[in-house]
């Protein structure tokens, strides 16, 4: 058995023409500028923080429109839109994606070692409370 | 420069071994990462420190630190429902 050829990653075996097909690779769509500003988007759609301690901009509360009705204008069903856009669209469903992290914009030591992360940009706080099973409000 | 106490050396061994496990686990991703290679060095020399000054004043922090030939260390320190043996300030 060809080991390469038959134990590839899911995104190997995506192959470049689907990329091509629906849209821009993740690497594109979201390059070095934008990196820091899908990460805290995206993990807002999922954590709904009730306070905002690390200064990440929040929207509706939950930091998603997820689930709501006529207020939520160019909702599409279950998609997660930011600025009317859908940071998600093109992407092939099924896969996930996780930016990686870079060296950089560390915590001192003592204000780390308070804060559970010597990292900036994965100091998360889950405030469980602010959402209700079924959504965001 | 005084020595440090007890729970002073606790803490700083306490801080130096969570940064230790952060850059350990950014390390494991980015294994070809100078910065966080001289950040993990720094900080395990910095602990190692620590944990030689904190064991040479009060004893063996673990059943591996050694024991004074007179008596078992061991049983010389804070047991863990005492308050020394907790606190990092």
């Amino acid at each position: 058995m060809n080991y390469n050829a038959e134990n590839r990653t899911p995104r190997d075996r995506i192959g470049e023409e689907l990329f091509s097909h629906v849209g821009q690779m993740p690497t594109q769509k979201y390059g070095k500028q934008e990196s820091r500003e899908a990460v805290s988007t995206l993990s807002q759609a999922t954590i709904c923080p009730t306070r905002n301690k690390v200064g990440m901009p929040r929207q509706n509360g939950c930091g998603c429109n997820r689930g709501l009705g006529a207020s939520c204008p160019g909702r599409t069903s279950g998609q997660c839109r930011v600025h009317g856009e859908d940071r998600l669209a093109g992407m092939p469903l099924a896969m996930a994606y996780v930016p990686m992290q870079e060296w950089r914009n560390l915590y001192d030591l003592e204000p780390g070692f308070e804060r559970g992360t010597l990292f900036k940009e994965l100091d998360f706080p889950f405030y469980p409370t602010a959402c209700p099973r079924k959504g965001c409000r | 420069m005084m020595p440090k106490d007890r729970n002073a050396l606790m803490h700083d061994i306490q801080v130096y071994g969570f940064a230790l496990v952060e850059v350990n686990l950014y390390l494991d991703t980015h294994p070809g990462d100078q910065a966080a290679i001289a950040c993990y060095n720094k900080y395990n020399r910095l602990l190692e420190e620590a944990y030689l000054a904190y064991e040479s004043q009060y004893g063996p922090l673990t059943i591996h630190g050694g024991t004074d030939n007179d008596c078992w260390s061991w049983i010389k320190g804070p047991w863990p429902w005492e308050y020394s043996a907790n606190t990092s300030r």
